[in-house]
Order: C-alpha cells, then sequence, then structure tokens
C-alpha cells in the first residue's frame, strides 16, 4: 500500500456555485436594506422634531441661556437625545452601504458594529426613557434584528470571505 | 511497583550517557540543574507541625544527602531537637510537614548589590539579557486581565516565598557555580513491560518565574524530568511470525546511525531503540506529553534530544517558543466548567467565530494567562562532543550523570519538600517534593508508573504491534466461525419455531397457544439479530485489523523520515504549541492598552456611578464594556468576531423585547408567515 492511501479525499466534490453567482445578489441588497435603513434613521430623527411647536415647548431664546437639560421639556429632551445619538448613524449606515457596494474587506464588520450600536442605543432609551413615543423605535429595533440575522446567514458571510 | 532495573549501574550510566538531552534555556535564566549535595549543604531542615510554629531540625551547614535520607529512615528526629518533641505517628490530615530551607532573607544593601550587578550583566552580556516582548496581558481577554489581577491580590493573603528569597537563592547559586562549576542530571534507568525507560531528573536550586518572568510561581528548589522511552527491536523479539519482516526495515526507520552505533554497545542493550519520549511540562500528563522518537517536533542533535526548558518555571518543551500557559483557581473550578459549556453551544451551535483559531475559541475566561518563555536563545548544557559546531553562545557541558537507585535514602525516605514551605492553599509556591514523591506524601505517577504516565501503557513498542495485530485478528475470526456457527443453529431453530405457529394458526380455537409460540418466536428473531449485528462487527474488525497490519507492514518498509507525521501524531488530542510568531510582536499602543485596560474600565465605571443619572448605571456599565471590547477587539484583531457576536447578543434581547411589547401581533406576523411559505412551498413542489 502506497503511502497514498493514508490520505484521505472525499470521493465526490461538493458543488461550488460560481464566486460571481454568489456575490451579487446578497451584497446589492444589504446595499439597499443599509440605504433604507439610514433613511429610516432620518425619518425616525425628524419625526421626532416634527413634534415639537417652538412656541409651545420652547422657550424664548432670550431666556434659553440659563435653561439646563433637565429643565426642557421631556418631549424636546427626548428629540435631542434621539437626534444626537442617532445622526451619526446615517453616517455610519451610509458608510456600511458604501462598504457593502465595493466589497472593503471592512463592510461586514463595519456593518455589524453599526447593527450592534443601534440595537445599544435602541434598548438604552426603551429602558431608561419610557416616556418617549417608543413605535418608531420598535420599528428599527426589528429592522436592526432582521439585518444582524441576514448578515450572519451563510450566504453573506461566504461572500466576504472569499471577497 | 512493577518496575525493575535490567542492568549493572555502568551498563545504566552508559545508556543514560548515549541518550542524555540537550537544554537549550531560554536568556536571563539564573539557575540550572545542578546537584542536591551542594543545595543540600546550605540547607536547613525544618518541621510543621500542626497549629505550632515550624521548627529547625538541623541548621543550615549541617545537612546532608545522607543524613537527610537518613533521619527519615529511622524517624530519629528526637535527636535533633530537644525543645519541641516531633510526633512521627501524626495522623494523615494533621500531618507533620518536613521542609528544607535554602535562601535566608537579603538585607536592603544585599538585594541593591545583587540587583546592580544583575544589571550590569544584562549589559555585558546577552545570555542574561531577557525581553519578554509583547506582554502576557495583551494575548489574552480583558476578563482573564480582571480574574489575573485578582489573582495577584491574593498573594498578599495566601502564603507566598518573600520577594527576596529569589535574589538570595541566585546569589548562593553564583556563589556554588563559582567555586564548583558542575552542571549534571540524575537519571533512572528502570523496566516497565516492554518499555526500557530512561529518566533524566533535573534539579534547580530555584523556580523564579513568577519575579523573574511574570510568572504564576516562585518556589525554592525545582525537580523536572523527561523520560526516553525504549523497547527492543524485533530480532530480540524473537516473533515466530513466518513472514514477519520488521527486524531490518524496523532499523531502517530510524536511520542508519543508530543500527552502527547499536553494534558497538554491549550485548545487554544491544538491539533497545528510542521509540517515544516524554517531557513533564506543569502537571501535565497523558497522552499529550508524548512524541514518538520520530516526530519532527522532537528537535535533536545526533541520538540526544532538545528541550527547551521555560524561563524561571523549567518546564520542558518540544519546540522553541513562548508558551501560554493557562492556570485554573481551584474555586473557579465550576465557573471554568460552566464557560467552557458556553463555549461549546456558542461556537458548535450558533457557529460564531467559525474562522477563528482554535485556541482562541477554547480559551476560558476564568483561566489565568501565564507566558511560559522558552525561547532556546540562552545557555545550552549537553554532551559536550556534540555541541562543538555551537560558537555563538555559551555551551556547557554535562557533569557524569548520577545514578537514582533505591539505596539512596535522600531519595526514598524523605518524603518531604526541598524548599520552603508558604502554606499555599494553592500549592503553588510551596516548594515541590523529591523525584518519588508528589507534596502530599503520595508517589509520583511518573516513578511509579513511568509508561502509564506518558499514555504508553496501552501501546505496543513498533516491533511487537504487528505480530499483536495479526494475533488479535486471528482470535476475532475464529470467533466469527464460532458464532456463524451458532446464527446457523439459531436459525433453524426460529425456522422451526416458525413453521409450528404457522400449524398452529391454521387451527380453531388454540389462541393462547399461537400467542405463547408468537412470543416464542419474536424472542429467537431478536436473539438472531444480535447475534448477526455481533458478528457484522467483528467482521469489520477483522477487515480493520488486517489493514492496520498492512499498513504497520508498509510504514516499516519507508524510510523513518518519509513517514507521514499524523500518523506518528493520532495520539495527541491537544498538542502545547507556542505562540505563533505572527502573534508575539504587537505594536506599544497595544501593549500599553492591555496593560492599562482593566484600570481604566474601573475608573470609568467610577465616573460613571458618580456622575450619570440613577437610571443610567446599567446602561453606562455596559456601554464602557462594549467600548472596551471594540478596542480591545480591534488590537487582538478580532474586530470581526466581536461585532458580530455583541450585535446577535443585543438583536436578541432586542427581539425579547418586541416579543414583550407585541406579543399577539408578532405570533400573528409568524403564523401568517409560515403559512405563506408553506403554500409557496407546496405550489413549487406542484409545479415541480
Amino acid at each position: 500500500m502506497s503511502q497514498e492511501n493514508f490520505v484521505t479525499k472525499p470521493a465526490v466534490q461538493p458543488p461550488v456555485a460560481p464566486v460571481e453567482t454568489l456575490r451579487r445578489w446578497p451584497v446589492r441588497f444589504t446595499s439597499v436594506l443599509l440605504l433604507l435603513q439610514a433613511v429610516g434613521i432620518i425619518y425616525l430623527v425628524g419625526y421626532y422634531f416634527s413634534h415639537i411647536d417652538p412656541t409651545r415647548h420652547m422657550p424664548p431664546l432670550e431666556e434659553l441661556v440659563g435653561y439646563t437639560f433637565e429643565m426642557l421639556p421631556t418631549l424636546v429632551q427626548d428629540s435631542l437625545i434621539i437626534g444626537i445619538l442617532f445622526t451619526p448613524l446615517v453616517l455610519l449606515t451610509v458608510a456600511s452601504a458604501i462598504g457593502f457596494i465595493f466589497l472593503w474587506r471592512g463592510g461586514w464588520v463595519l456593518t455589524m458594529l453599526c447593527q450592534g450600536v443601534i440595537l445599544f442605543l435602541s434598548l438604552a432609551i426603551f429602558f431608561n426613557r419610557p416616556a418617549v413615543i417608543m413605535w418608531p423605535i420598535h420599528i428599527l429595533m426589528a429592522y436592526s434584528v432582521f439585518l444582524v440575522l441576514y448578515l450572519n446567514s451563510s450566504g453573506v458571510q461566504l461572500v466576504f470571505q472569499k471577497g | 511497583m512493577n518496575l525493575f532495573t535490567p542492568f549493572d549501574p555502568q551498563t545504566c550510566q552508559d545508556l543514560l550517557r548515549r541518550f542524555e538531552p540537550v537544554l537549550h534555556f531560554t536568556r536571563g535564566e539564573r539557575f540550572f540543574p545542578a546537584d542536591v549535595d551542594g543545595y543540600l549543604a546550605s540547607c536547613s531542615l525544618w518541621v510543621q507541625q500542626p497549629d505550632t510554629q515550624p521548627v529547625c531540625l538541623v541548621p543550615t551547614g549541617q545537612l546532608s544527602a545522607s543524613l537527610l535520607g537518613q533521619i527519615h529512615r529511622d524517624h530519629n528526629y528526637a535527636s535533633l531537637t530537644d525543645s519541641v518533641p516531633v510526633d512521627a505517628s501524626a495522623h494523615e490530615h494533621e500531618r507533620n510537614v518536613f521542609f528544607l530551607k535554602y535562601a535566608e532573607p537579603l538585607g536592603p544593601t544585599d538585594l541593591a548589590r545583587y540587583q546592580r550587578e544583575w544589571r550590569q550583566k544584562e549589559r555585558d552580556n546577552l545570555e542574561y539579557r531577557f525581553r519578554a516582548g509583547r506582554g502576557r496581558l495583551a494575548r489574552v481577554g480583558y476578563f482573564s486581565r480582571l480574574i489575573d489581577a485578582l489573582f495577584s491580590i491574593s498573594l498578599f493573603g495566601r502564603g507566598r516565598v518573600p520577594g527576596d528569597a529569589s535574589a538570595a537563592a541566585a546569589l548562593g547559586y553564583q556563589r556554588k557555580l563559582a567555586g564548583d562549576e558542575r552542571y549534571c542530571y540524575y537519571g533512572r534507568v528502570v523496566q516497565q513491560g516492554p518499555w526500557l525507560v530512561l529518566q533524566y531528573w533535573f534539579f534547580y536550586y530555584y523556580n523564579n518565574w513568577r519575579t523573574g518572568f511574570s510568572g504564576a510561581n516562585d518556589h525554592e528548589a525545582d525537580w523536572e524530568m523527561i523520560s526516553i522511552y525504549l523497547a527492543k527491536t524485533a530480532i530480540e523479539q524473537g516473533t515466530d511470525d513466518a513472514n514477519y519482516k520488521e527486524p531490518e526495515v524496523y532499523e531502517n526507520r530510524l536511520g542508519s546511525v543508530i543500527n552502527e552505533q547499536l553494534d558497538d554497545e554491549s550485548d545487554g542493550i544491544m538491539g533497545y531503540v528510542p521509540e517515544w519520549i516524554a517531557y513533564a511540562s506543569h502537571d501535565y500528563h497523558g497522552d499529550d506529553l508524548r512524541r514518538h522518537w520520530l516526530d519532527p517536533e522532537v528537535d535533536k542533535v545526533g541520538e540526544h534530544p532538545v528541550i527547551y526548558a521555560g524561563a524561571g518555571s523549567h518546564a520542558a518543551y518540544y519546540r522553541r517558543g513562548d508558551y501560554i500557559t493557562e492556570w485554573a483557581i481551584p474555586f473557579l473550578a465550576p465557573a471554568i466548567e460552566v464557560t467552557s459549556r458556553l463555549l461549546q453551544f456558542w461556537r458548535h451551535t450558533l457557529r460564531q467565530y467559525a474562522s477563528q483559531q482554535r485556541s482562541v475559541l477554547t480559551s476560558n475566561i476564568f483561566l489565568i494567562p501565564f507566558v511560559d518563555y522558552a525561547r532556546g536563545d540562552g545557555i545550552i548544557i549537553g554532551p559536550s562532543a556534540q555541541l562543538t559546531h555551537i560558537t555563538d553562545r555559551a555551551v556547557k557541558p554535562w557533569d557524569e550523570p548520577q545514578l537514582l537507585t533505591p539505596d539512596m535514602p535522600w531519595l526514598t525516605h524523605y518524603r518531604g519538600l526541598w524548599g520552603l514551605y508558604t502554606r499555599d492553599p494553592f500549592s503553588g509556591e510551596d516548594a515541590p517534593a523529591g523525584p518519588m514523591y508528589n507534596r502530599d506524601g503520595s508517589i509520583r505517577s511518573s516513578w511509579y508508573d513511568p509508561a502509564g504516565w506518558a499514555g504508553l501503557d496501552k501501546v505496543l513498542p513498533a516491533a511487537q504491534e504487528r505480530a499483536a495485530v495479526l494475533a488479535r485478528q486471528s482470535a476475532l475470526r475464529q470467533s466469527c466461525l464460532t458464532l456463524a456457527a451458532s446464527i446457523q443453529a439459531k436459525e433453524e431453530t426460529l425456522r422451526n419455531a416458525s413453521l409450528d405457529l404457522e400449524a398452529l394458526r391454521r387451527q380453531q380455537d388454540l389462541f393462547a397457544l399461537v400467542n405463547e409460540r408468537e412470543a416464542v418466536v419474536a424472542e429467537l428473531s431478536k436473539e438472531v439479530q444480535q447475534l448477526r449485528s455481533t458478528l457484522a462487527t467483528e467482521q469489520t474488525l477483522v477487515h480493520a485489523l488486517g489493514d492496520y497490519a498492512r499498513q504497520l507492514a508498509d510504514i516499516a518498509t519507508q524510510d523513518g523520515a518519509a513517514l507521514p507525521t499524523a500518523l506518528l501524531r493520532s495520539h495527541i488530542h491537544r498538542a502545547h504549541m507556542p505562540e505563533p510568531e505572527s502573534r508575539q510582536h504587537d505594536n506599544l499602543l497595544a501593549e500599553i492598552w492591555s496593560a492599562a485596560s482593566i484600570g481604566l474600565i474601573m475608573i470609568a465605571y467610577v465616573f460613571s456611578l458618580y456622575f450619570m443619572p440613577p437610571g443610567y448605571k446599567i446602561t453606562s456599565a455596559v456601554f464602557i464594556v462594549y467600548v472596551v471590547g471594540v478596542i480591545e477587539a480591534g488590537f487582538r484583531g478580532r474586530l470581526g468576531g466581536f461585532a458580530s457576536s455583541s450585535a446577535v447578543i443585543f438583536a436578541v434581547f432586542a427581539a425579547l423585547v418586541l416579543f414583550y411589547e407585541y406579543a399577539w401581533q408578532t405570533l400573528i406576523v409568524t403564523a401568517l408567515l409560515i403559512g405563506i411559505y408553506l403554500i409557496w412551498e407546496n405550489v413549487r413542489e406542484l409545479w415541480a
């Protein structure tokens, strides 16, 4: 018996889909999903600010100097918190989408980090600010959960392992 | 003990000389293998009795190897001290602990002078200069660093060797070397079953792993050991297998050098060839310790195996490099078990970190990591004739080997510790006992069962293996024939019972009899099936043994160098390998981060407790851990794994929150989605 007998080889090679076929769909779909998420976050921030009536909720400009954050109405506080926390995530999400379009090596990691931060902030708001109107945040959370599951699917992971 | 020494002392010495190892030390090593006589001459003997202060039995300068053994052989403690009587018959749970004390504490002046001299040596001579490189904390996660910090703090509470003891021992050893520079080992030659075991024991004055190299422990005295397992070739075995052609071919595997040397040896050791080797490394034992003599991992100079000794710890390694050694604190054992199971679940069930290295996956956060530096770039000790080609390093020759024999009382009768007894509950800081005993006085398994200690008790020497395989195959064949006959007889009975049953079924009103016969037929049928299953298994075994015998024959015909490494290493479950070179060099920023991260987390958390509103304390703690985790993962090149894991964890929490908020809606949507999916699948099947 020759030495080759000790080497175990599979009788039939498993079928492998062409790389190009693997790449196109998940990548483009993910890019679109991320761009949609960026638009959604802009809408979410706008939604909260749109509920602020400056004449009713905001003090006159000349009195604003002596105001602390705690003295602002809850609606304004919530809108400011959401605006400050989520607006930078728009840039991060768009960068992730671009990363997916151009198949950057760090695209997948950036996207996962972005989703992690979105989910963390959403949970933090859920647990710490019960007065906030939550349904837009819930939609964002559900969308991020879906994206995390999708990004962990074998199809998307395979693209980035190959890429 | 089923052990005996088969040869006279001179032959044993020759054998030990023939395979004596080459020790490569790491730069900065201060202690080297020495004889026990010089050490004992500078020691005092003490006894620690339960609930009392330790008592000095023999003061420094009066102790010798013969006296040490003699005292314990005769239990003659009374003559040594008249102040406190020693109760030699103390029960096990309150036993007296005998121990030696080598180093007397240094005064501040002596300590400062020693440190100044050592720094000068480091500047002047490369062999003294040790640079740790990537710090051990940079090699592990930050939770392990937290456990490590707690472990370091625990040193204040538990017993430990005083900080200046290492310097005092080094000074004492230097003085000894200056007067009598000898490097020696103790050897033992025993026969256990088919194996002739050569044990090489190395005695060091001190283990300065903690104080010298940021390791786990320090202790006075250190005993280390390696074993080489020799077996007779087929000529000496005298096998009666007519087709057996192992002798010549087996010698071929080991190369012509050994054959020539074998011819020169005396008749007694003629035909013995080394097959396996095992290095003692911390408290590891079993198959993972052992390597085949031809394994490429075992470096050799001629017939002399090369050992890379851990800096300070003196643990023996096959390959040069930095080894991560994980230490389990006993009371954390349940946490370690739970974490290991969670890691398995995370990796295998959830398939996270699928692309990461195995070493990364299996590391447990509750284990404390230490680095054992076995770089082999320092002094070399070995057989002088073999090392003449080394010109760029200090090479020291072995002194004449000293044979360990049962007539040495210090070896067989002294069960105490060979250095300071610190009463450390983890035992890491207590000195070890001698070559024959564990710290608790029980006999070391490497002493009474050297083959079993390395997992060799289930392995046959290569020259016997094929004959044994053929014998086993023959016995199984015989068993198969017997089984086949039994099956035949049983089948006959079954057919007859079945005929009876069919006949009875065609009669009126014999239900009871039919039922009874049906049970008999069912029982017989089951028995026949079991026999057939056993026969099939045994036939498979016969074929497998046949293949194995052919493989062994094929292996024997190959040159040793051409043997597939996988065959030589199939017994190893988890080899202790050094850190890859690529992981040993990080930038300065990563080093600083790893050293400062735990402290920073604590400071940041204290600040958040103070400044954040009450409702945000948990959130801010999670945020701090998350941010530190991202930075840490970035430095360690695992950002992808961390980003994925953290996102999955947050997603799980978010999904739970959503389910809590919208339980009914979620159930309805899920049911709808499943319904649509089923319709889609069924319609697709219809079209197909």
